[in-house]
């Protein structure tokens, strides 16, 4: 779906501090909201209940975002910040149309004090790569194939996204992966054994920067969506509203689907670091068996992490 | 009968000023910054007049202006039967004559046995009666059917799509096409559908998801449901759970289904079916506190989704005795294992 792109006046605060979740441990990312809107239309996209326009706005005065972000990383102190353009539209979806991260991955590998993540869903890191550079982590959202197709049809296939994040290993670069969200649905447990069986044959795990787990949470207003969609997949386990008000899986299966990827995860490389999307810290417990309580705390299990895969380069 | 009724006077008393009235004061209408209602008309000289009419000419059956569900209104029709009828219908000055405002007031009428009714007859294009029958209506909370029915009837006679979005506006709508879509298919419902909405004061959520069922399932879901009091709340979860079970089971067997009486009940037992292992801990949860056999000032709460991993245990005291109980009480559901039972439904590690 070709969405028509509005540029929009840029103003206000595009770089912030993820707005997390009550209750729930944050990761401490910042957000740049380059573009707002997506042209994947995946099924259970947040966007479906923030977003209502059919068009996608797209903030281009670049001077007014990197003095933004200067700005923030200047200001902030005590850990490596870690910048992401993947909150409200897709990092790598719109590249060859608008070239909008070009002047933003020169920004960070000039500042080396900060990463910038591209999160995203489209396998092509072509119109970027020849800027590429070490503060730069190219990130995927991964899901098995049956997935992809039913509720992220516009996306690439996993195999392609797999293929650009060793192509982006190649290039020096860290890779990150993002299991989120996870799906449950019959036969999911095979199809992501699957899966992590593929991902480990393909990349050098030893730099993957960070793994992201986070089973499906929505806002009660896609629960309506999902339901009038008849989304079958979406819909298929047991669904409670947490303590931020969102739909999520209950917690006893929460911590049994985290506990089961997280060894599989482990059993292909001992040293990844996997970290939960929004969750409790009981969950983490039990369904990794790191105690994390605070978001401070996460923010320091991730600068013990740079810190071991940069050294002293940030 | 015949008096003098210039079209003014029910302006001002219903405090409405459509296009009549501009015509009656011999304003100029033909004028790009007025109103698209006021748009094309033209200035009108004649005095109106009211006139008591025969029901018998007047064409009850036809209802291409009008927008109010359900037709029987008890309070109107005391009201009626008290003062008589104070305002004048509004016919077309057609043979049988049609209705474009008073079909609450002829419909009581009749039910009162009268043969006669006041009426103002008046000749004008049917976008104009149509829009003088959501004018004369707009000023009282319309409800989602009536409101359904105003803007389906503008889209039927060929109203722009601007003009429509307008009338959703002043209906408290967003002018949005979806929104106009599922406003249309309530309008286009039957009157079973119709009257459950009214009955249960739904909203937009509520049409949303009952419109999600197909029309047969619709009839199933209102006869289930039945006279049911529901709060707001109460309807929108039944509606989802309803759907989630669909979802689930590939159909509703609402021939299986007990007949329950109050929404409480019939949200837990959906939930049964939708939600098995969530049940399974309310259900333990239940039990361990019935055998626990805690006295009355001692409350243990956890949460409803056993999302919390704490339990709230609470003592209700007005003297020391009270507390000297209670505490001996919490002892024995300590010593015997019960709330250790507990705790564990809240860790989330308890299997099935």
């Amino acid at each position: 779906m070709n969405l028509p792109k509005v540029r929009t006046e840029t103003r206000g605060n595009l770089v912030r501090n993820c707005p997390g979740t009550r209750n729930h441990i944050c990761c401490g990312y910042k957000t740049i909201d380059l573009v707002e809107g997506c042209m994947l239309s995946c099924s259970y996209c947040v966007l479906r209940a923030y977003l209502n326009g059919p068009s996608i706005n797209v903030h281009d005065d670049t001077s007014y975002i990197l003095a933004q972000v200067d700005e923030m990383i200047d200001a902030h102190k005590g850990s490596v910040p870690r910048f992401g353009t993947g909150e409200l539209g897709d990092s790598l979806a719109l590249e060859r149309e608008l070239g909008l991260h070009r002047p933003l991955i020169e920004f960070f590998g000039r500042k080396k004090r900060a990463l910038l993540e591209l999160k995203s869903k489209w396998a092509s890191i072509r119109p970027v790569e020849d800027i590429l550079n070490p503060y730069t982590v190219v990130s995927f959202s991964l899901a098995p194939a049956s997935i992809v197709a039913q509720e992220e049809r516009r996306t690439s296939p996993v195999h392609r996204r797999l293929k650009v994040l060793k192509r982006a290993q190649e290039l020096g670069v860290f890779v990150g992966l993002h299991f989120d969200p996870i799906i449950m649905y019959p036969g999911f447990e095979q199809d992501y054994a699957e899966l992590i069986n593929e991902i480990a044959r393909t990349l050098d795990l030893k730099r993957v920067l960070w793994v992201s787990m986070g089973l499906l949470r929505f806002m009660p207003r896609l629960y309506t969506i999902f339901l009038l969609e008849q989304r079958r997949n979406l819909l298929h386990g047991e669904f409670i509203r947490g303590e931020d008000g969102k739909y999520r899986y209950l917690k006893s299966e929460r911590i049994r689907v985290y506990k089961m990827l997280y060894d599989q995860l482990k059993s292909k490389e001992g040293e990844l670091f996997i970290y939960l999307c929004m969750e409790r810290p009981d969950v983490w417990l039990e369904g990794t068996g790191v105690k994390v309580t605070t978001t401070e705390e996460l923010i320091r299990l991730f600068d013990a992490r740079i810190k071991k895969l940069y050294g002293g380069a940030l | 009968m015949l008096v003098e009724w210039p079209f003014s006077r029910v302006d001002s008393i219903r405090g409405f000023a459509f296009l009549s009235t501009w015509a009656a004061r011999g304003l100029p209408v033909v004028d790009s910054k007025l109103p698209f209602c006021y748009r094309g008309t033209k200035p009108r000289e004649k005095q109106h007049k009211m006139e008591s009419v025969e029901i018998a000419s007047i064409d009850r059956t036809d209802k291409r202006f009008c927008v109010s569900f359900p037709l029987k209104n008890q309070s109107l029709f005391d009201s009626l039967k008290t003062f008589g009828i104070r305002m004048p219908l509004l016919l077309l000055d057609t043979k049988p004559h049609r209705v474009v405002t008073g079909f609450r007031r002829l419909e009581a009428s009749c039910r009162l046995g009268l043969t006669r009714v006041p009426c103002i007859i008046m000749s004008m294009n049917e976008k104009d009666a149509l829009l003088t029958a959501i004018n004369d209506n707009i000023a009282r909370p319309l409800n989602i059917v009536e409101g359904a029915l105003a803007l389906e009837k503008m889209l039927r006679f060929g109203f722009l799509l601007d003009e429509i979005y307008a009338t959703m506006k002043l209906l408290g709508y967003e002018p949005h096409e979806k929104l106009l879509g599922k406003l249309v298919e309530v309008a286009r419902s039957d009157d079973g559908v119709k009257e459950f909405l009214v009955r249960q004061r739904a909203n937009m959520t509520h049409v949303e998801l009952l419109l999600g069922f197909s029309s047969a399932e619709r009839r199933s879901v209102i006869a289930f449901l039945g006279d049911m009091h529901m709060t707001s709340s109460q309807l929108r979860e039944i509606f989802q759970l309803l759907l989630l079970v669909r979802l689930k089971e590939g159909k509703i067997l609402f021939e299986e289904y007990p007949s329950l009486d109050n929404a409480d009940a019939m949200k837990l037992f959906l939930k049964k079916r939708t939600h098995p292992t969530l049940a399974g801990l309310e259900q333990q949860l239940r039990e361990t506190l019935q055998a626990a056999s805690l006295p009355p000032q001692v409350s243990v709460k956890v949460d409803p989704f056993f999302e919390k991993d704490w339990v709230d245990i609470g003592i209700k005291a007005r003297n020391v005795t009270h507390v000297k109980e209670a505490i001996k009480s919490l002892d024995t559901f300590i010593e015997t294992g019960r709330l250790r039972s507990i705790l564990e439904l809240t860790k989330g590690t308890h299997r099935n």
